[in-house]
């Protein structure tokens, strides 16, 4: 597995997490990054389509032709499987920072009791 | 489409013209695409504040993402500066006004908001048209092309 630079910048992450469940057009990445955010991470249509230029160069995701019945002016992209470890592993880092976390409150519970 | 719809998607179109040629040439359509369906399904959710807040959120991008691209060039970047920043005035100002709307009765009182369209907003505004009208008057213009044409226009008169 190739090394990957972490954490991945935010929009690179919500847009790799938003493929993760499947091929999707720009306006559906925008929107499933959002919900994915609970509205939290407010993205447009620049910061969208800079991040994917980076994904595509970099090869985490790919160009992919969309459903027979789908709009033709839209693209849709696909996680490729270095997409796939650069969003396994930003999870893996997220987890154990949470753990980490978690253990912290727990000493800081025990020292302030 | 509504009218104003069709207005944004089509400001905003122009405004794709000042992002980095690669960002453009492969993705200005998808851009434009994107930003109309964000209007369109922030107009059926929110209305007015929602139209508002895809635009804020296009003018930011056009500022923190396009114009660091064009320091280099003045004729793009004063004109689309000053837009971008008196629009984010004006749809903060409409959001205010949206979530605080003026009581109808009893005198004008004049509020913090009327301040800043007063004296920041309108010149500001009247300055970005006339930093445009320079702009493309320069672009256009006599000195561009008395500095390409004269030579050869004077070779042909002989002088």
């Amino acid at each position: 597995m190739s090394k990957v630079d972490l954490p991945l910048p935010p929009a690179a992450f919500f847009i790799l997490f938003a493929l993760a469940e499947g091929d999707k057009h720009g306006y559906a990445i925008l929107q499933e990054a959002r919900k994915l955010s609970d509205n939290a991470f407010q993205i447009g249509p620049a910061t969208l389509y800079t991040t994917i230029q980076r994904l595509l160069e970099s090869n985490r995701i790919k160009e992919t032709p969309g459903p027979e019945r789908g709009d033709s002016r839209r693209r849709y992209y696909r996680l490729t499987s270095v997409g796939r470890a650069a969003l396994n592993s930003e999870l893996v880092r997220m987890e154990a920072m949470v753990r980490k976390s978690k253990a912290m409150r727990l000493r800081f519970a025990e020292s302030s009791s | 489409m509504t009218g104003y719809l069709r207005l944004s998607s089509w400001i905003y179109a122009r405004l794709v013209s000042v992002y980095p040629e690669d960002l453009r040439r492969d993705f200005g359509a998808d851009m434009a695409l994107v930003f109309a369906d964000d209007l369109a399904a922030a107009r059926r959710a929110e209305g007015l504040i929602g139209i508002t807040h895809v635009w804020w959120c296009a003018l930011r991008e056009v500022l923190t993402i396009a114009l660091p691209c064009q320091r280099t060039n003045p004729r793009i970047l004063v004109p689309v500066a000053s837009f971008a920043v008196n629009a984010m005035i004006l749809g903060a100002e409409l959001v205010f006004a949206l979530h605080h709307p003026p009581s109808g009765a009893g005198p004008y009182k004049p509020l913090l908001t009327d301040a800043i369209r007063t004296v920041v907003l309108w010149p500001s505004v009247a300055t970005a048209l006339i930093a445009l009208a320079i702009s493309r008057t320069s672009t256009r213009g006599s000195i561009t092309s008395l500095q390409l044409v004269s030579p050869s226009r004077e070779r042909q008169r002989g002088l």
